[in-house]
């Protein structure tokens, strides 16, 4: 008898705790979760469910996260989003907004945005203002985001083979999540990646160099990595430190003995890449002056390899990605200036440079989607760090 | 008991029949596909591909060469002289420890011990070729960096002086040979009757002599068969020896002597490895399709002039082996 009571007790017990944690959740903010294409993404700010029944979401983390640009404009308490299809703008406290320079009201049902510190922005506007749809599941309470998913068609992309690298690892990785689309990526180098999309032979370019005034009148660069390289030598090497007219004659074959730089007396063993390395054609590019390297010097295939032989030669000098470089090979500094992610992302060291995708136009439909993804942060740290570049 | 009648369709038969048609069909396959697609460079350059030098340079022209005007000039001469160079160096090396080897497990070792040395032989036949590539670039590239001094650096002008060259590579092909060699030469002389042995200490031979005058040119046919095969392996390795040949195509040129075994090679499989990161364009495609199909030729030409020494050699041995 008194087993039985004590267990209809706890039953009681049971039924009543769920009923009030259903409820008490409903009222509170914090337990909606925001999945975007399958994968619950958290903010730094959580979002907010006012009094009027309006979700409000952290404008600038989504945004970024799918790889837009957002700035502020604090005495307008204008936030713009600048995805690479879509320019949005939201005004604080306003129902109004523009989309492409379209404006647009938010219906009277909803709150505006506002501004807590951070701009909370209604989520279905926030996500639809830039081409994505926003669909809630209420009983796992889950606002579910589709944006690099449920793509279809297919993209053609070409130009340079320095970028090409993150592009066909992004690419796969794409048409990994989007059954229906198909991303063909070539090589060609800079310059035909740029013709290419001018005649309209690919959808989305790649380039690594800036473009020129004209080449933009028709063109969209849109900036997506930053890439540097890095000339390394033996950490014994007493040469710290090269002017790039040093280094550049020195991978010419002008300069043959470390003397000449300031070092022991010894040959300059010049390490190369094998042709085709995206690395030396920037080498090439960037501090020879697009004349090659000393025929004599000796070709490796990887980034591994010739760190490897670098690290093993007193006598090598050689160049990575500066992603690459580690506590094995010592990075020489050029003009006085050391190779560090500072350095490269304000583009004061010399042999960096940033790396474009660009269409005709402004981007539209999936080849916008393929821009954004490499801007995103999953590619970001997901590829284009793993590969040696440096992120936005 | 299964009655055999001439003229019945036989399902295994005729399986087994299509599976040697097969083979056949597909090597004809691979030799038409790689002649196609090495057509451009081969006829645009005909016999000059074997004569020319300067494959490396031409190489980043081709890659750089506008797709208007692609560059199809390439000399392989270096390639083929690297090829055959490494692989006759090999060669050499590993004939002096395989029949050495071989006698030392068939006539020297006891039972036990010969059958453990067979057994660590055909582990190392079985090792893949990158791990024999990885100890080379760890191993035997520092140690032939050793003997490289000041002195010698100064002699040489038109390449570097460096670990990775032509006896590196060498030596590592000399591990990857030997296995083979080994191999079948200890299988031929295991293969020596008895009674020829005996009849050698019975006329009083010495030991020595019984091996040198008996046991080897009753073995021959078999020890040849294993340089053939290993130079085979020779020629068509890539992997291990792209990983230490140093990666230009340069001649050895013998006015410096010994220090001539120091000079980076690019052997014809290595070229295919090494530049195979340019295959992007059409022109470079080409051309690594022209190494290959050179590789082709030397071992087809290779295994046919096996073939006429292998009969010539087994006719004037004591046992005629197949």
């Amino acid at each position: 008898m008194k087993r039985k009571l004590i267990s209809l007790l706890l039953a009681v017990m049971m039924a009543t705790a769920m009923f009030p944690a259903l409820s008490a959740s409903a009222a509170d903010p914090l337990s909606i979760s925001i999945e975007i294409d399958g994968k619950i993404v958290t903010p730094t700010v959580a979002p907010i469910l006012t009094e009027g029944g309006t979700t409000l979401v952290q404008g600038r983390f989504f945004t970024e996260y799918l790889g837009a640009d957002v700035s502020w404009n604090q005495p307008n308490q204008e936030m713009t989003i600048k995805t690479a299809g879509y320019t949005v703008v939201f005004k604080m406290a306003s129902r109004a907004y523009t989309v492409n320079g379209v404006a647009y009201q938010i219906p009277a049902a909803y709150d505006p945005p506002v501004n807590t510190g951070s701009a909370m922005v209604p989520m279905r506007f926030l996500f639809e203002s830039i081409g994505s749809a926003v669909s809630y599941d209420t009983a796992t309470k889950t606002a579910k985001v589709s944006y690099f998913t449920g793509l279809t068609g297919s993209i053609k992309v070409s130009g340079s083979t320095t970028v090409l690298p993150i592009m066909q690892s992004a690419a796969d990785k794409l048409m990994g999540q989007n059954g229906g689309l198909s991303v063909t990526v070539a090589g060609g180098g800079s310059g035909a990646g740029i013709k290419d999309t001018q005649s309209g032979a690919n959808n989305v370019g790649m380039s690594s160099r800036d473009l020129t005034a004209d080449e933009m009148a028709e063109i969209t660069p849109v900036k997506m990595a930053n890439d540097a390289i890095a000339i390394i030598v033996n950490p014994k090497n007493p040469v710290t430190s090269l002017t790039t007219e040093q280094a550049a004659k020195i991978f010419l074959g002008e300069i043959t003995n470390w003397t000449e730089v300031g070092g022991n007396d010894a040959t300059i063993k010049v390490q190369t890449r094998e042709t085709g390395s995206g690395t030396l054609a920037t080498l090439e590019e960037m501090l020879l002056d697009r004349k090659t390297v000393v025929e004599k010097s000796i070709p490796f295939t990887s980034s591994a390899l010739i760190k490897q032989a670098v690290a093993n030669d007193e006598d090598a000098i050689g160049f990575d990605s500066i992603g690459f470089v580690d506590s094995t090979v010592r990075a020489v500094s050029l003009n006085g200036i050391d190779a560090s992610d500072a350095t490269v992302k304000n583009a004061t060291y010399p042999l960096s440079r940033s790396l474009y995708v660009m269409t005709k136009g402004t981007a539209a439909g999936i080849n916008a989607r393929l821009i954004d993804y490499l801007r995103s942060a999953i590619v970001q740290q997901e590829i284009v760090q793993k590969e040696g570049y440096i992120t936005l | 008991m299964m009655k055999k009648t001439k003229f019945k369709f036989h399902p295994v038969e005729c399986l087994m029949r299509l599976g040697a048609l097969a083979g056949i069909v597909a090597i004809l396959f691979i030799f038409a596909f790689v002649f196609i697609k090495a057509w451009p460079v081969i006829s645009h350059n005909g016999l000059g591909l074997l004569i020319n030098r300067g494959f490396d340079k031409q190489i980043s022209e081709a890659f750089y060469a506008p797709v208007s005007d692609p560059m199809l000039t390439f000399g392989m001469a270096g390639l083929i002289a690297g090829t055959l160079v490494t692989t006759l160096i090999a060669l050499i090396f590993s004939g002096i420890i395989s029949i050495g080897s071989a006698i030392t497990i068939c006539e020297f070792a006891p039972r036990p011990l010969a059958s453990a040395l067979i057994a660590v032989v055909r582990l190392m036949a079985s090792i893949p070729s990158v791990v024999f590539g990885l100890i080379g670039a760890m191993l035997v590239v520092p140690f032939v960096d050793q003997f490289i001094t000041l002195d010698i650096e100064k002699v040489v002008s038109e390449f570097y002086l460096t670990g990775r060259n032509l006896l590196s590579a060498s030596i590592v092909l000399t591990f990857m040979i030997a296995p083979t060699v080994i191999t079948l030469s200890v299988d031929a002389l295991y293969s020596v009757p008895d009674i020829y042995r005996e009849t050698g200490y019975a006329f009083g031979m010495t030991r020595f002599r019984v091996i040198s005058r008996i046991l080897l040119p009753s073995a021959r046919p078999g020890i040849v068969a294993g340089f053939i095969l290993g130079a085979g392996r020779g020629i068509g390795e890539a992997i291990a020896v792209s990983m230490v040949c140093g990666g230009l195509g340069m001649i050895p040129d013998l006015k410096y002597g010994f220090i001539s075994l120091l000079t980076p090679v690019l052997p014809l499989s290595a070229a295919i490895i090494n530049k195979s990161e340019a295959m992007s364009v059409p022109a470079v495609e080409s051309a690594l399709f022209a190494c290959g199909a050179l590789l082709l030729v030397l071992g087809t030409v290779f295994s046919l002039v096996a073939r006429f020494l292998v009969k010539r050699f087994s006719s004037g041995g004591l046992v005629n082996e197949t």
